[in-house]
């Protein structure tokens, strides 16, 4: 009898077992047919002229209604699929096509799945390095041309450190300017406070040595009579890096200074503009974008908003970083309305930017030596908790509960995690020049941040401890890091041209290539909604990116 | 109690199972197909021998949206629309509508000015000289602008100058009205 009783035990667990590990087997399963389901499209091929075929090649199909590019990536046989997208007429083309020619194909016809003409791609230079040509040094990343340039890593960091944040490696190492020249800019932009560099300070981001060092490197590498580099280029994706779709959507104004975007929970996009009062709201499904006119400022400041946010109720929430205040839009009424912010530095430098919205209304940051909370309608001070080391953080976040406010400490090597029940706070020192922003927590309430200096960097809860993981590719700066729902976390990489996933159970990075040689993200938004997850940012220099892994 | 546990562990392996067929069957669920919703039929297309595919555009592609940054081109290939480009990104960050009496100054009446602060003419010619040659808190633009990229500049500082941060232009690539635009 009991032999009979184990043996039945023993049978029952097995078909437990077995039934749990369908189950895993089907999710798993499911989970990559959620993301093929996002193919059947236009499919290819892409070889070299003598039919080696080509991994990693960005396959772009632009559509010839509404401008929206979208970028695939060829495997290892060289092969590319993409969405099935709106029929209609595209022209097919290879983003960043480096060595090779450049290949442009107008009037291409897409109506479901068509097999398209094998590209066949001939390379435009038979040397290593390549030359110097407005075409093939625009397609250059910041990283590249740093590598390029000759100089130590101590006058290319000086570099990196101080001019991450605001404009393309490109934008300066394009240039070529007499040592005057480059001290005339060296000091404007490194004295002037906010966007309109105007408000010039004695002190500058660094001492005058460091200011000289770096000027003196400028006119050496990119002097009047310096020749122009030849490039070293990064390698093209393999692998899992080419299992990305990647769609571009185009804003209808020009040198806007994007910003931020945030979901509004209906599928469309909100996005904030650095450089002037409109901010605006992206349907991805036909591109249209409505604008909204942030009232002007009552005061000779810049218009022009950083933080923006989407509330559980819709409500739309920024902050003018040159003004000093915080605005609220309701969608339904297209009403704005604004809350003054107190803050010391004068109009057009800017007030901290980044906030983080508690479900009660409250706005929290880090300011003036405490964490402080904000009523959101009154711009009155609520609760507020000292800080012992760091004055200020410059990214805001909360975690899912309510319960802990995380920020980086840029432009100091720190991160700031408040407990919100208790007033218990941490602040523990990073390495130096990491320089961690803005971020957010996980669901582990674990605050991450991405680091200035160059990869992440997360507090951990449990351990209360911070953890720092440095970025694969070289000379790039992180602005902010965002988990998803699996603890995944995602960032751009400003300068590499490359969108990072980091898996912090495996520490695996994977570096996903964009279309555009710059990856300037300053804020991204996860969309946990579907599975895989969905990621937007939007490139400081105006368009907005979706980002669909396919594992 | 040993049947409570039978009981139990076959409940969750109906369940398992019932889940397990549920996503699998989820699976074959009809792909979502714009083309269905547009009532055309999807087209399939054979693939045509591989032959080599010149780019239409020769050496440049007009899409490489890196290019028009690093040429200034995103607006217009030159005029004053592109010199508004390049006064942007060149000038207006000192010579913006913001600045006080103690930075630069406005470029808005440059040519209504008896002279340049350097003491150059206010003529075009003054104006290109300046822009080549720098003044004591300014570069030299000699070594990075070419002729026709200070032509395009001072075309627009003659005729649109100068930058309003409420009227950033328009992208020339936008299609995606829909809605309109809201003032």
């Amino acid at each position: 009898m009991a032999k009979n009783i184990s043996k039945h035990r023993n049978t029952v667990s097995r078909l437990a077992l077995a039934a749990i590990g369908l189950v895993f087997a089907a999710v798993s399963s499911a989970h990559a047919a959620n993301a093929e389901r996002l193919l059947g499209g236009a499919k290819g091929n892409v070889a070299t002229d003598s039919g080696q075929p080509l991994e990693g090649m960005m396959v772009q199909l632009v559509s010839q209604k509404n401008n929206m590019r979208t970028t695939v990536y060829t495997n290892v046989d060289g092969k590319y699929e993409f969405p099935r997208l709106e029929p209609g007429m595209y022209t097919l083309r290879i983003a960043q096509p480096r060595e090779f020619q450049p290949f442009v194909k107008k009037d291409v016809a897409i109506n479901g799945s068509p097999a398209l003409d094998d590209i066949k791609l001939a390379r435009a230079f038979k040397v290593e390095l390549l030359p110097f040509r407005n075409d093939v040094a625009s397609q250059m990343t910041g990283t590249e041309w740093l590598m390029s340039l000759s100089g130590t890593y101590e006058d290319k960091r000086l570099l990196t450190l101080n001019c991450n944040f605001c404009h393309s490696y490109q934008q300066i190492l394009r240039n070529h300017y007499d040592e005057h020249g480059w001290q005339q800019i060296v000091r404007r932009m490194t004295h002037g406070a906010g966007s309109p560099l105007i408000l010039m300070r004695p002190q500058g981001r660094f001492n005058d040595a460091l200011e000289q060092q770096l000027v003196k490197w400028l006119a050496s590498v990119r002097g009047p009579e310096v020749p122009d580099p030849s490039f070293m280029t990064l390698p093209r994706a393999k692998g899992r890096q080419t299992r990305m779709i990647i769609t571009e959507y185009e804003l209808p104004r020009l040198e806007m200074a994007t910003h931020d975007v945030h979901g509004n929970g209906d599928g469309k996009i909100w996005y904030s503009t650095h450089r002037s009062s409109f901010v605006g709201l992206l349907d991805p499904k036909t591109g249209a974008v409505k604008e909204y006119h942030v009232p002007l400022p009552d005061k000779e400041a810049l218009p022009g908003t950083h933080w923006i946010h989407v509330d559980k109720k819709g409500i739309v929430w920024g902050s003018e970083n040159w003004a000093h205040n915080i605005w609220r839009f309701d969608p339904k009424t297209e009403q704005f309305s604004k809350v003054h912010w107190n803050v010391r530095e004068p109009i057009n430098a800017p007030m901290g930017g980044n906030y983080a919205l508690g479900d009660d209304g409250t706005i929290w940051s880090t300011r003036n030596n405490k964490t402080q909370g904000i009523d959101s309608l009154t711009g009155m001070e609520v609760k507020s908790f000292p800080t012992k080391k760091f004055a200020s953080t410059y990214g805001s976040a909360i975690s899912n509960d309510n319960r802990y406010f995380g920020g980086g400490a840029w432009p100091r090597d720190g991160v700031v995690v408040t407990d919100l029940k208790t007033g218990e706070m941490w602040e523990p020192d990073t390495s130096p020049n990491s320089g961690p922003a803005r971020g957010e927590f996980d669901p582990q309430n674990n605050y991450w941040a991405g680091m200035r200096g160059g990869g992440l960097v997360k507090f951990d809860i449990g351990k209360k401890q911070v953890f720092e993981y440095k970025s694969p590719t070289p000379f790039t700066a992180f602005y902010t890091a965002h988990p998803d729902k699996n603890g995944e976390v995602w960032a751009g990489e400003s300068h590499s041209g490359r969108y990072a996933r980091f898996n912090p159970k495996t520490e695996e990075w994977v570096e996903y290539v964009l279309p555009e040689p710059y990856g300037f993200d300053r804020e991204s938004w996860v969309d946990n909604s579907t599975d895989p997850v969905t990621v937007w940012y939007t490139d400081h220099d105006g368009w907005i990116t979706r980002l669909q892994p396919l594992d | 109690m040993n049947s409570r546990i039978t009981k139990a562990l076959l409940a969750v392996a109906i369940l398992a199972v019932v889940l397990a067929a549920g996503i699998l069957i989820g699976r074959r669920s009809p792909v979502p197909d714009q083309t269905a919703a547009n009532g055309t039929a999807p087209q399939q297309q054979a693939a045509r021998p591989a032959t080599p595919t010149p780019s239409e555009a020769g050496v440049r592609d007009p899409y490489q949206r890196s290019l028009a940054i690093y040429e200034f081109k995103k607006a217009a290939q030159s005029g004053p629309d592109r010199g508004r480009e390049i006064f942007y990104y060149k000038c207006w960050f000192c010579h913006n509508e913001f600045a006080g009496p103690q930075s630069a100054p406005d470029l808005k009446t440059v040519f209504q000015r008896k002279q340049l602060l350097s003491g150059r003419p206010t003529t075009e010619d003054g104006v290109k000289e300046e822009i080549r040659e720098g003044g004591a808190g300014m570069a030299a633009y000699k070594y990075t602008l070419n002729d026709a990229d200070i032509n395009d500049l001072v075309s627009y500082l003659k005729s649109d100058c100068c930058w309003n941060s409420e009227s950033p232009p328009s992208n020339p690539n936008f299609r995606g009205a829909g809605d309109g635009l809201t003032q």
